[in-house]
């Protein structure tokens, strides 16, 4: 049994459902990641494990304990035992940053020396010890994170839960704040779920990502897992960003030709990644190089198939545009009618 | 060249300060003279006032019964306000109350004045000080509750919804966390409240008929509607006097107004 137990949860808000029966399960000090556009209903996930919103249906359990089950049982936010990142942090603007991260503690009435040290220990971890006698209004958008995630943990909870805790901090830093929180989290040994837009965050944190779509789990897999086999078109775009492109009979016979792939019949879409693309001089897919960019470490080209979307490709050095290369993908992902993953071949 | 703009505050201006001005220049009127400029200024009228009418009294009365007034409605409209704001309640009945706050505001307060009357007399209430604050709920009541209502509605949820997850109950939220952020918002409705009543009339005067728990605005009254001589010098003084106070309160919280109005919430 997991820390964390979801099991055919549904809401509706009106009219508008926004999760259709969903279960999850989160094993104890895992890191989870729900994935999913923004109105995909992440952040009601999230609520209703928190107990915030109550779902029509299904049941909610955390450490083996039932906590909402279709209305019958409900146990409220404030005895869950739930830490909780909000994605403008939240924090209490009349009080300190001391006196925010020692609210969770004084309100378990614990003996204030005791609240001092623990809010210290880990003011220390979160590198914030200078600023606690600050009003959050007076401190960076980096530390008001930092107070937030001190606020969650330092009572030490069954559950860490944040919503989109990053979406506020500084692009630039965004990076090395998230391994430092991951970090963290590991170290302080805590089941966390967070729920997030941003595929390459999800992928940088998570141990599993739950990829949310119209209301369901389209797949639950470690981040490697889902990059290597999405289930469908969607998640091979969204995560990875890969090239995916309609089928014709025209490309199905320079695959054929060029790769000795055969298409099926009942196959209508195509799709490969830009990274494990190699420009060839013999063998491959004719393309027109439309353009490109540097970035450093790597050129990327945006080229034409002759189909109604172009696709990207990387490439270690420049090509010129309007020019006409061969692209070799070392392989190449099929999708069927139901845009769902048919075969993956390995082009050797 | 002035603009249209320029010339109606000039008026606007000109239409509070003359007659301010004229106030306080009578006031220094010696009984009899009736010449303004004063040809002989004199401090007698505020002597007068003070010394033999013991106007300071009634100055302090105002400002008691002010006080209670407002005390007793922020005691009441606090939990109600934030149970307005809050309560998961169906959107009818929260329409319906809202609606009953608003009625309770813009009912006539003069419609009320027999029935609160005859209410105090029978509690033994009248001619006191608590019965003159209760019966100021008809004015401080509906409208602490309205304006609290809507500054606890403007409130981020979020902080709410964070002191839950940290294990704060209703009565903790609301002592810890709603309470002290709302404090721009109590300042300004407590200013409201006083600069509203301070000129209060007519319960003031139904209330009490002692004398001595005379509020200043019954005794300027008063002194209009008396059968003798109305001595202008004097009532000017009087009005001056009563002034000042309103005057140092509005210059002393101006930063709370303002501050109250732009709302000090910052995440």
């Amino acid at each position: 049994m997991g820390m964390v137990e979801l099991e055919g949860v549904t809401k509706s808000y009106g009219k508008n459902r926004v999760l259709e029966g969903i279960s999850l399960s989160a094993e104890k000090n895992e890191f989870l990641v729900v994935l999913g556009a923004s109105g995909e209903g992440k952040s009601t996930i999230l609520n209703i494990i928190s107990g915030v919103v109550r779902p029509d249906k299904g049941r909610v359990i955390i450490d083996g304990e039932v906590v909402d089950d279709s209305g019958k049982t409900y146990i409220p936010p404030e005895k869950r035992d739930i830490g909780y990142v909000f994605q403008n942090y939240a924090l209490y603007p009349h009080m300190t940053a001391f006196d925010n991260i020692a609210f969770p503690l004084r309100m378990r009435k614990l003996p204030e020396n005791e609240v001092k040290k623990r809010v210290l220990e880990v003011a220390e971890m979160l590198r914030i010890s200078h600023v606690l006698d600050h009003k959050p209004s007076q401190l960076s958008g980096g530390q008001q994170q930092r107070v937030a995630v001190a606020r969650a943990i330092v009572k030490e909870p069954k559950l860490l839960l944040m919503d989109e805790p990053f979406s506020n901090i500084d692009p630039a830093l965004r990076a090395s704040v998230r391994w430092e929180l991951k970090v963290l989290v590991k170290k302080v040994g805590i089941t966390t779920i967070m729920a997030t837009h941003d595929q390459e965050e999800a992928m940088s944190l998570a141990d599993r990502v739950a990829l949310l779509r119209k209301g369901r789990f389209i797949q639950y897999d470690a981040p490697e897992k889902i990059y290597e086999h999405p289930v469908n078109a969607y998640v091979a775009e969204f995560i990875g960003g890969m090239n995916v492109l309609p089928l014709n009979d025209r490309l199905a016979g320079i695959l054929q030709e060029q790769l000795g792939v055969k298409v099926s019949t009942g196959e209508k879409l195509f799709g490969f990644r830009p990274e494990h693309t190699a420009i060839s001089d013999a063998r491959g897919i004719p393309v027109r190089v439309l353009g490109g960019e540097f970035r450093g470490e790597k050129w990327v080209y945006v080229v034409d198939l002759g189909l109604d979307r172009p696709a990207k490709i990387f490439s270690q050095s420049r090509i010129q545009a309007d020019t006409t290369i061969r692209i070799l993908p070392r392989r190449l992902y099929f999708f069927g009618e139901d845009e769902s993953t048919t075969r993956i071949e390995e082009i050797v | 060249m002035a603009s249209v703009n320029d010339l109606i505050l000039v008026v606007l201006l000109l239409s509070v300060i003359v007659p301010l001005g004229a106030l306080v220049l009578i006031s220094f009127l010696p009984p009899g003279e009736y010449t303004i400029p004063p040809q002989h200024p004199t401090l007698s009228n505020y002597a007068y006032v003070i010394e033999k009418l013991g106007f300071q009294q009634n100055m302090f009365n105002t400002f008691v019964f002010i006080t209670l007034a407002v005390i007793i409605s922020l005691v009441l409209a606090i939990p109600t306000s934030y149970a307005i704001a809050r309560l998961p309640i169906r959107y009818e009945v929260w329409a319906a109350t809202v609606a009953l706050v608003i009625l309770a505001k813009s009912v006539p307060p003069g419609s009320l004045l027999v029935p609160i009357y005859d209410w105090l007399w029978r509690l033994k209430l009248t001619n006191t000080p608590l019965g003159v604050a209760l019966s100021y709920q008809v004015y401080t009541l509906p409208y602490t509750i309205w304006l609290l209502t809507s500054f606890f509605l403007d409130l981020p949820r979020e902080i709410e919804v964070a002191a839950r997850l940290d294990g704060a109950g209703s009565f903790d939220r609301l002592r810890h966390i709603i309470l002290p952020v709302s404090i721009p918002g109590i300042i300004s409705v407590v200013i409201m409240n006083y600069l509203n009543l301070w000129n209060e009339y007519m319960y003031s005067s139904v209330m009490v008929s002692s004398s001595r728990l005379q509020t200043a605005a019954v005794v300027l009254g008063q002194m209009v509607t008396s059968e003798y001589v109305v001595e202008w010098g004097i009532m000017a003084a009087a009005n001056i006097l009563s002034i000042i106070p309103a005057l140092l309160f509005v210059t002393f919280v101006q930063k709370n107004i303002s501050k109250a109005i732009t709302g000090g919430i910052k995440g």
